[in-house]
């Protein structure tokens, strides 16, 4: 569901020249067209995809192969983010201060679109994390860049802060129950070198926000991107570091276990690469996407009941194509069943929504769209 | 009869040469010719008692004394029955007065034309013929000057290709900014981000780094970016712009891939001065001086201007819940514009001071860039020989940028130098032929780039033109080399002058374009990486079919010229993202682009009353891609229009222009489109001269349908605005 980039790092002013931002939005090339279409039927959608690059949410229904359901809804020319959570008829995502900070909200229903803003002073500067939809259809979301836990109601358009000063960067609201847990980076953003102030911290709060509590992460858990709740435990992703001169992964990203009953960490994973992406599995696994050089893949499989990383890094599930080639997701998750769909993310070309049995091997694939950077089982 | 041959002589007096003299007729001119020969005696008699010389002086409206153009000199006979007689005398080259000889008794009409002017029609009663005459012809932006912009080019090249001049020395109050010019051109596009943003030029579907645009013979492209920023230049520190259409590598080496643009700084044409003023909509205020001597010792001139903006207006911010109307802040610019240009004979030189500081707002619905600035410094000097057979020029500029996002980050600058030296030589023959030589070295410095990278490129150049008849081919080959590149583009043209005012012509060539320095050198950040592997995008083949002509209608004149033309580049250079959004420059396999412009243009341009109707038009199609994906360049309109429609009464004239700018895409993802949108500018003209002082004035509504659109998605463009621009010139030669 998240990945260790923060939407309003990517490549825009505030990181690299604003020259090399107008190159490469002028001139970033992506090939033939969005999702294709399918012919509208009464399918029920078993997933849904965001396409951030072309700002659409596309849904899928998936039996023994992929179909496309309808036309993927316009999620608007300002929508810039990378994350979208399915629950209570609602797709929501967030859209980065490089874009204004908003919350985007789908009604599946129907396929409108409606966004809410952010309360003052920060307003367009809070920056939002990725979002998370309780079972009430209340939207939970962090403020990266203003350091605060917000709550909407779908009904409302200003976003109602519930809690300010959380951590450095917050990277994900988890709501279980009446508890938020707060997914502090506890990472250097405001000056702007994102390097981690030491390790991730879980903020546990009401959900009046009022904390009760601190998780402190075990060393070596640099950098924590996102969180789920399974099987009575909080799954945290620490992303891990990047070398601060030539910027390439360091491969030091873990999976931490924590027990929600007391706030234990009862175990921490090295991933032999930095995460990218966390999905919880309608099978009741947790599937974790990594990469050790910002270029290739690899989708691992965790059960959180037995503590087990079933395909670690050292034999991850190699999602293949129909020709054999292994495929580079951006983000997986896995059907009750077991098995595997994973999107991947171009900008040069349609991304590939590829289905899989549990050992990775083909079973069928469609184009999510341009840019796809997550999906979400509803 | 005597009429007649008197009017002969009297054509021999004007000294034009035999080639220009248009008969009234070939059995008029026999039978003139045989009462000539049979009669000296009679000839000298009248001649010495009945006739009387003016001298004819042209100038623009804006002082400057005409050189390029004509004067048609008809005869109006007394009695109807006697037959018409014309001649046509071309103005002096050095800018001299034009001494005509007339007969007194006859009735003439002189008909004054210059390119790039509006012509203008005289008459001399019988027995009325003043000692001397001043004309004052109004500008005409359509019709093109005969200049030839310095540095780097080939005298022989523009034949055979689509190209568009403009003098800004006669055209500054039209043309206040390059990019005003440019709009007017089928083929061309500009961009920017918003009013007060950063403006880039497409030529025929390309992206603004494969556009060359040359100040003074040194880039102006941004050697990080390889795009130029044509917004900080005003016309009034300008000469000279011509366009070129198409590769001209060739001529001009990397970087040419589509097209290139040349501008020259201010030359000296007198001595006097002049001073612009510009009030605009939305805070804009300029100041334009100029000031310049001519003596026996050569010529020297100085050009000054100030300008600023704030930019801010209203906008409609439809991202946010209920549209709101909101305010663009943070788009104010301003900018000193300085420069001294002295000749000495066939030798030239000049030393130019652009800066401008401005907001860099982001995009609508965010105030994340509400403080960020950027600050361009540039000195770039120039030196250059022109004689008949040789050209040569040396050019060197050292540009600063500077960019700050927010008052939490340090700003970061870098530090560009570009040195740039060409050389022609054309040999005498029969087959001409011009050997050119050129070396361009560039350096970059400062944060954002890793050590100090420079580079530098050697070309050599050949090309020739053969005649036949009607016919002329222009064959060039280049060679550059840098690095261990070697890029070779070859070029021919071929060009068929069907008559003197129709030609039809056909260009092939390559060219190529080297990575830039942010290609190869950026240092990485978070999420971006150079690539100093990536290779030099190639031109295989960028092609043109054109013609063009003039044909007179009745009391009217049609103008038309086409182009269809196709351009393949393999190996593009395009930033994308790896699979986990690591953005890197990397090497496409193919950018396809073919299109077809036209401009059609129908005229009447009368002193007392003149009119011009004038249609243009882009048709193109741009794909992008490798394997079987294909897609459209972003911001790339597939059709684009205007229609212009200009009248005047002697100094006062009046122009409507109808833009039209097709549906674009706003990525290369294709899913999301802006819409079309079409704009009217209306202007107004008075030209006055009095006691040697041109003045001029320009009143501009742009927009006034107050039509909102964006040229690039969420940087909303102001909606209506007003031009005021004043100029007042007295130069003399």
């Amino acid at each position: 569901m998240k990945r260790f980039y923060r939407p309003g790092q990517l490549p825009g002013p505030g990181i690299i020249p604003h020259a090399l931002i107008a190159l490469v939005q002028l001139t970033a090339v992506a090939c033939g067209g969005d999702a294709p279409t399918g012919p509208g039927d009464a399918a029920r959608p078993d997933l849904y995809v965001l396409n951030s690059t072309g700002q659409t949410v596309a849904a899928f229904s998936v039996g023994s192969v992929l179909a496309p359901l309808g036309a993927p809804v316009d999620l608007g020319p300002g929508f810039d983010g990378d994350a979208v959570d399915v629950a209570s008829g609602l797709a929501v995502a967030t859209v980065s201060s490089f874009g204004g900070s908003l919350v985007v909200l789908v009604d599946l229903t129907d396929g409108t679109v409606r966004t809410a803003t952010f309360p003052q002073p920060e307003g367009d500067q809070a920056n939002p994390s990725s979002p998370s939809v309780d079972d009430a259809g209340t939207i939970w979301v962090g403020g990266r860049g203003s350091d605060a836990v917000y709550r909407l109601d779908p009904g409302s358009t200003i976003a109602e802060r519930v809690a300010g000063n959380v951590g450095t960067f917050v990277e994900r609201v988890v709501p279980v129950g009446n508890r938020l847990y707060a997914i502090d980076a506890n990472i250097d953003d405001d000056g702007s070198t994102f390097q981690p102030l030491g390790p991730g911290r879980i903020l546990v709060l009401s959900r009046d926000g009022f904390q009760e509590s601190l998780i402190e992460l075990p060393a070596g858990a640099f950098n924590p991107t996102d969180a789920i709740a399974m099987s009575g435990h909080l799954l945290v992703i620490a992303a891990g570091t990047f070398d601060p001169g030539t910027f390439e992964p360091l491969g030091n990203g873990a999976l931490v276990r924590i027990r929600l009953s007391d706030g234990v960490v009862t175990s921490i994973r090295s991933l032999n690469g930095n995460a990218i992406s966390l999905e919880a599995g309608d099978d009741g696994k947790a599937y974790v996407t990594t990469t050790t050089d910002f270029a290739t893949t690899s989708v691992l499989r965790y059960d959180p009941v037995e503590d087990d990383l079933e395909r670690g890094p050292g034999d991850p599930i190699d999602v293949k194509d129909a020709a054999g080639t292994s495929v580079d997701c951006w983000t997986a998750t896995a059907l009750s069943d077991g098995r595997v769909v994973c999107v991947t993310f171009s900008f040069a070309e349609a991304g590939r929504l590829v289905l899989s049995d549990s050992d990775g091997g083909f079973l069928d694939e469609a184009t999510s769209g341009f840019g796809s950077t997550d999906l979400a089982l509803p | 009869m005597r009429h007649v041959f008197r009017t002969r002589r009297s054509r021999r007096h004007a000294g034009g040469p035999a080639e220009k003299v248009a008969p009234a007729g070939s059995q008029a001119i026999a039978c003139a010719v045989l009462i000539f020969l049979a009669a000296p005696e009679v000839r000298a008699q009248v001649t010495v008692a009945e006739t009387a010389s003016v001298e004819l002086s042209i100038h623009s409206a804006g002082g400057e004394r005409l050189t390029g153009g004509q004067v048609k000199v008809e005869g109006v006979a007394p009695d109807p029955n006697m037959p018409d007689s014309s001649w046509t005398v071309p103005l002096p080259l050095d800018g001299t007065p034009l001494r005509i000889t007339l007969t007194r008794g006859t009735w003439y009409r002189l008909v004054a034309s210059a390119p790039g002017h509006a012509s203008r029609t005289v008459d001399l009663p019988a027995g009325r013929i003043p000692r001397a005459l001043r004309l004052v012809l109004p500008v005409d932006p359509y019709r093109l000057p005969p200049i030839r912009a310095v540095s780097g080019g080939t005298d022989l090249e523009p034949v055979a290709r689509s190209a568009s001049q403009v003098r800004f020395d006669t055209q500054s109050l039209t043309y206040a900014y390059v990019g005003e010019w440019l709009r007017d051109l089928p083929g061309v596009t500009v961009r920017r981000r918003g009013g007060g943003g950063r403006q880039v030029v497409s030529i025929r579907g390309s992206r603004p780094e494969d556009v060359l645009v040359l100040l003074d013979g040194v880039p102006l492209n941004d050697p990080v970016t390889g795009r130029a920023d044509l917004s900080v230049i005003p016309t009034s520190t300008l000469h000279s712009a011509t366009l070129l259409r198409g590769a001209a590598s060739t001529s001009l080496g990397s970087g040419a891939g589509a097209g290139a643009l040349l501008l020259t700084s201010r030359r000296v044409t007198g001595t006097g001065g002049g001073l612009g003023l510009r009030l605009e909509s939305l805070g804009g205020r300029g100041l334009d001086m100029e000031a310049g001597t001519v003596g026996r010792a050569g010529r020297v001139g100085m050009t000054l201007s100030v300008s600023e903006a704030e930019n801010e207006y209203d906008f409609v911010n439809s991202i946010l819940p209920g549209s709101p109307v909101e305010k663009r802040r943070n788009a104010d610019f301003r900018s000193v514009n300085s420069t001294v240009t002295a000749g000495v004979g066939a030798l030239r030189g000049s030393v130019r001071f652009d800066a401008s500081e401005r907001g860099v707002p982001g995009r609508m619905g965010t105030s994340l860039y509400d403080s960020a600035r950027a600050e361009d410094r540039a000195w770039t000097t120039f030196a250059g020989l022109e004689t008949s057979r040789a050209r040569t020029s040396a050019s060197w500029r050292h540009h600063t940028l500077m960019y700050r996002d927010n008052e939490l980050v340090t700003g970061s600058s870098q530090q560009v130098d570009e040195f740039r030296l060409a050389a022609n030589m054309r040999t005498g023959g029969r087959v001409p032929v011009t050997v050119g030589a050129r070396l361009t070295r560039e350096t970059v410095r400062g944060d954002g780039i890793e050590g100090s990278p420079g580079r530098t490129v050697v070309g050599l150049q050949i090309a020739s033109a053969l005649s036949a008849g009607d016919f002329r081919i222009d064959p060039a080959l280049a060679m550059d080399v840098s690095d261990g590149v070697t890029a070779i583009s070859p070029q021919i043209g071929l060009t068929w002058a069907a008559n003197p005012s129709t030609r039809v012509w056909g260009r092939a060539g390559r060219g190529f374009r080297l990575p830039t320095f942010g290609d190869l050198y950026f240092a990485s950040q978070y999420l971006v990486r150079a690539n100093p592997d990536v290779s030099p995008e190639r031109i295989v083949l960028d092609a043109e079919l054109g013609a063009a002509g003039s044909w007179k209608i009745g009391g009217a004149r049609l103008e038309g010229e086409t182009a269809l033309w196709a351009r393949r580049t393999e190996d593009p250079i395009v930033w994308l993202a790896s699979a986990v959004a690591v953005w890197s420059p990397r090497n496409l396999e193919h950018l396809d682009s073919r299109g077809l412009e036209v401009a059609l243009g129908l005229a009447a341009p009368e002193a007392h009353f003149g009119w011009r109707i004038q249609v243009a038009g882009t048709l193109e199609r741009n794909r992008v891609g490798f394997g079987s994906n294909r897609n459209a360049l972003p911001y790339q309109p597939a059709a684009t229009a205007r229609l212009t429609v200009q009248a005047w009464r002697r100094g006062t004239g009046g122009r409507v222009d109808l833009r039209h700018t097709g549906a674009r895409t706003t990525s290369v993802a294709g899913t999301r489109r802006l819409d079309p949108f079409t704009t009217v500018d209306v202007s107004l003209s008075q030209s006055l001269g009095r006691a040697g002082v041109g003045l001029s004035f320009l009143a501009r509504i742009e927009n006034p349908l107050h039509q909102r659109y964006e040229l690039i998605e969420l940087f909303p463009e102001p909606g209506r605005r007003l031009v005021l621009r004043f100029e007042g010139r007295k130069t003399r030669e």
